[in-house]
């Protein structure tokens, strides 16, 4: 958790220019080109100078002084006003409004440019009047307002400095505390330590006082309505995002303080209130900026052609070495991201509350979190408000207590059944209970990674796998022990089972989730684009043989479970009272509707016709791979290939057989031999039917956007292929094209 | 300031270079001179690059080269890096497509340390140096594992797509395999098509992406060629965990 502050530095601006002007420098210049010259002639060809601890190493961080390409120190710097030296020389007197708007946006888009990874020094911090905004407020205090027009800059700019002092300290708590950003994601540093000496609920008061005073302007003045509206919707947005934040986020003070005893739940329904008004403004930022004074030369860049902005202003504090090249967004780019992130944020507030009961939906919530653009902010946020403490759920649900809803709901244990002999067994609710502790320790640490940057994410899924290994054998003992628990009451009474039979309801239960992690962590590698093409058949041929297949099996297995509940809890009513014939059938119609959703839960994980998709797609790379259109390079003849497989299968080592195959297994299994010798003409042809099969599966279901998705993808394999087996077109190339980002692993077949 | 070595007279060759490094020095006092009597410069350069190590160093363009391929092909010998003579060489041929010059130490820590995975291509009919490719090879602490990592691959203009580029990786990959190397490592940026083409062509695969890994902002790909199996067990572990820091 790192403080903003710049104590290290000790250095103000101020401060630097006053050291500078105490001390004296007296030179005298002496020539030595002659001299080094000669030592260096003394070195011989290759020979260099080290030291013990200053070697070749050491010396690659060289960088060559006076080099403005390498040393930002170079072209000396420069003395620059302060806010008080340019309010007072009038810089805000007389601004027109179209300077004031373009100030805004420009200094929003820094902000846009700072979330999207820029140093704050760099971009933000850039606008001298966002430095310092208690002087700011007290220079426009003193000045006298005259006319109308000088309320309007002062007013905007000083409300604009304060929030945004507010915002900036919000959001970086927010992400240091989240902790699922790196350096690539977001820049921490922050030299310059911006305060603003009023409160939350002040600032917010100073905005609204503004909005109102331009308010009013605009009123008075036909002609600058339009312009100070578009002010006011910037300022609109930041006061109601500044609510959303502090709705949404555990408060600084909360975290340090033990008084407060883990107390903060995240106020979602507030949060989306002051977000609907968010967004609302920011849907007209876009196409308001015009209205703001237009850059010279046409192009945004650097703001420097605005007169509150310096872009030289800070660089005394960026390290010597370290001259980056700042990325600014132009205005309409940079309030465009922030519209899309409080959209995102607005999705937080009203989707997480429904998520919460269910830990599978909050895994896909997350999972489709980041599918769709999200930052470093947003991303931060959701988990800050999933987790704001500890393992409560919104600060409110013990995780724990969520996971074992989930467990009942997905699979009708009788563990979890009051009065069922399993439930009754001390010894399987100390092992119900170990399996639940380890499950959410595992869980908090999915939960997170699920909030890193997808590149990061993939790696850190997989270094869970060695964890739901452990958790699948901590299943299968609480089944074993449930059993036969079970079984041993069911002999001692007449074959009754008080409850559901035995079964391996936890298994399937975590079986599933790990094959969806799994099935993750492909469709990432997907959509990064980090399999090969030499690589494909063996994926595809993984996603079907393993992983579709296992899921299926679990399903199906985790379908007769609650099957079984159903039947037990159809049978207890039989037993009852018939007299009470209504509500019986009223409970009888809730029983029959709490199955059939749980059933319908569990049949969305699995797409009839995807298993087939997968088929389809394997053949036809291994068609390919038979007419050497994929090269499956040897580098080491006969090793290549298996330590490739290897490598890629190595993560899921831990699992052991049946998730983890040998390179040896694969071969056998997916009869990879065989098929080559066939020929490309029969893949391709298996293919086609593949495809056929699969596009014919998923037609059926006309409801589930998925299924129609990949039956038109399989639809236009099938044809792709088919076409390849016919032979007619032999020198086309085979392009896969990842054009549904929806399933990044099921591409379309394009012939070239 | 970086200054090569000078060595006073014979070696024709070898005086040319050492005396454009010295010009080079001398340029430079005299640029610093210069910049540091002004006193009020007002201009910064617009866009200043990063000068970090992060930044792709494998340069083949898509260009077919004007004369025709079949004309040189043949003609390009693979030689091993000698000494110092070279390096300006190394460094023409590296950072022509680099907007920004490298400090010449970097070039030497590789150089220097590992001169037998330096090799240069080289044009027998004008002796002319036209590729080159630099990198090292270290035991990796944790798994005991040699791993070679090719730093710079460069290959100049008008000798591209003539194989130039694989025949330097082939024979580097080959030299690498004779000293027991388990594996073979770079980082290229994701819109670099022709390296990758290049690389994984020779059998290496993505191992993973790098998210904004190059100081522009820019995505990387770690490329690997593997020669032997994964390593198993906790040490695996933690060393896969720490390759992610």
């Amino acid at each position: 958790q790192m403080e903003s502050s710049c104590e290290g530095h000790g250095s103000d601006p101020e401060d630097l220019t006053a050291a500078e002007r105490e001390v004296e420098f007296t030179e005298e210049r002496v020539d030595i080109t002659k001299e080094f010259a000669a030592a260096a002639a003394e070195l011989s060809l290759g020979e260099m100078v080290l030291a013990g601890k200053f070697t070749l190493q050491e010396a690659m961080s060289a960088i060559e002084l006076m080099d403005p390409k390498m040393d930002g120190g170079c072209v000396k710097l420069r003395e620059h006003s302060t806010v008080e030296d340019v309010v007072a020389e009038g810089w805000l007197r007389g601004m027109g409004d179209d300077e004031v708007l373009a100030t805004v946006d420009a200094t929003l888009a820094c902000l846009a440019s700072w979330l999207e990874g820029a140093f704050i020094a760099q971009t933000l911090h850039t606008n001298l009047l966002m430095t310092d905004p208690d002087v700011l407020s007290a220079a426009c205090g003193c000045q006298p307002e005259k006319e109308d027009r000088d309320t309007v800059p002062g007013r905007t700019l000083t409300a604009l400095a304060h929030g945004l002092a507010h915002l900036v300290l919000l959001i970086r708590h927010t992400i240091g505390t989240a902790s699922v950003c790196e350096d690539e994601d977001f820049a921490m540093q922050m030299p310059l330590q911006v305060t603003s000496s009023l409160s939350f609920d002040e600032t917010q008061e100073m905005i609204r006082d503004a909005e109102k005073s331009l308010h009013g302007v605009g009123k008075a003045n036909k002609a600058r309505a339009t312009v100070l509206a578009a002010v006011i919707d910037r300022l609109v947005w930041l006061r109601t995002i500044l609510q959303a934040m502090q709705h949404m986020v555990i408060p600084r003070h909360n975290m340090y303080d033990p008084s407060q005893g883990n107390t903060f739940r995240p106020r979602l329904k507030q949060a989306a209130e002051s977000l609907t008004a968010a967004v609302e403004c920011a849907t007209r930022f876009y196409d308001t900026v015009e209205l703001g004074k237009m850059a010279p030369v046409g192009q945004d860049g650097d703001y420097g052609w605005l007169r509150c902005f310096i872009p030289d202003l800070n660089r005394r504090y960026l390290p010597p070495a370290f001259p980056r090249k700042s990325e600014f967004l132009t205005r309409r780019h940079g309030l465009k991201h922030l519209e899309k992130a409080s959209r995102r944020l607005y999705d937080i507030a009203s989707t997480v509350p429904h998520v919460v009961p269910d830990l599978g939906a909050i895994i896909q919530y997350l999972r489709s979190f980041c599918e769709r653009e999200s930052c470093a902010l947003t991303r931060s946020v959701l988990q800050l408000v999933l987790l704001p403490n500890d393992e409560r759920i919104l600060g409110e649900t013990q995780l724990s207590d969520i996971l074992k809803e989930t467990i009942k709901n997905t699979t009708g244990m009788p563990l979890l059944c009051n009065g069922s002999p399993s439930n009754r067994s001390e010894v399987c609710l100390e092992l119900f209970e170990e399996f639940v502790q380890d499950t959410v320790r595992v869980y908090l640490v999915v939960i997170q990674a699920l909030g890193h940057n997808l590149a990061r994410q993939r790696d850190k899924i997989s270094f869970s796998f060695d964890d739901f290994a452990h958790l699948i054998m901590e299943a299968d003992r609480v089944d074993i022990e449930a059993q036969h628990v079970t079984e041993k009451y069911a002999l001692e009474h007449r074959g009754d089972t008080k409850g559901p039979p035995g079964g391996s309801h936890l298994a399937a239960f975590i079986n599933v989730h790990t094959l969806r992690l799994v099935h993750w962590h492909f469709e990432l590698g997907f959509r990064l684009e980090i399999f090969a093409e030499c690589e494909y058949a063996m994926v595809w041929w993984y996603m079907r043989e393993v992983l579709s297949k296992w899921m299926f099996s679990w399903l199906d297995n985790a379908h007769k479970c609650l099957y079984n509940e159903y039947q037990t809890d159809l049978a207890k009513m039989g037993k009852e009272d018939k007299k009470v014939a209504k509500t019986k059938s009223n409970r009888m119609n809730k029983m029959d509707e709490r199955f059939r959703k749980r059933i319908a839960t569990l049949k969305h994980l699995y797409i009839q016709g995807e298993e087939v998709m997968y088929a389809g797609l394997h053949k036809l790379c291994v068609g390919l791979q038979a007419n050497g259109r994929i090269a499956v390079p040897e580098f080491i003849p006969g090793q290549s290939e298996r330590v490739r497989f290897q490598h890629r299968m190595s993560p899921l080592k831990p699992f052991g057989h049946p998730f983890h195959l040998s390179y040896d297994s694969y071969k056998l299994g997916s009869g990879l031999a065989e098929m080559l010798a066939s020929g490309p003409t029969k893949c391709f042809s298996d293919a086609a039917v593949c495809f056929s099969t699969a596009r014919d599966a998923l037609a059926v279901n006309r409801e589930d956007p998925r299924c129609v998705a990949l039956s038109r993808i399989c639809m236009q394999n099938a044809i792709v292929a088919k076409i390849l087996a016919s032979g007619a077109r032999p020198d086309a190339r085979v392009e896969f094209e990842f054009a549904d980002k929806n399933f990044p692993f099921a591409p379309v077949l394009k012939l070239t | 300031m970086s200054v090569g070595v000078v060595k006073g007279s014979c070696q024709g060759g070898v005086d040319k270079q050492s005396d454009n490094v010295v010009d080079n020095a001398l340029s430079t006092l005299a640029r610093c001179l210069s910049i540091a009597s002004t006193s009020n410069e007002s201009s910064i350069p617009g866009a200043v690059e990063e000068s970090s190590w992060p930044h792709d160093h494998h340069t083949l363009s898509d260009d077919a080269p004007p004369i025709p391929a079949g004309d040189r092909r043949n003609n390009i010998r693979i030689v091993q890096y000698q000494d110092e003579s070279q390096i300006g060489d190394v460094m023409r041929l590296i950072t022509k497509d680099l907007s920004e010059p490298y400090s010449i130490y970097t070039y030497r820590y590789f150089i220097h340390n590992w001169p037998q995975f330096c090799l240069l291509a080289q044009d027998i009919t004008t002796d002319q140096y036209v590729g080159v490719i630099v990198c090292k090879m270290e035991k990796t602490l944790a798994l005991k594992k040699i791993r070679g990592y090719i730093a710079m691959l460069a290959v100049d203009e008008a000798y591209r797509k003539m194989g130039v580029g694989t025949k330097l990786v082939h024979r580097t990959i080959e030299l690498m395999v004779e000293e027991q190397c388990d594996e073979v490592a770079l980082e290229t940026e994701v819109s670099n098509v022709n390296a990758q083409r290049l690389y994984l062509n020779l059998g290496f695969v993505k191992e993973k992406r790098l998210f904004r890994y190059y100081l522009n902002g820019v995505d990387a790909f770690r490329l690997k060629l593997y020669f032997t199996a994964p390593g198993s067990g906790p040490a695996a572990q933690q060393w896969a965990a720490q390759e992610v820091a």
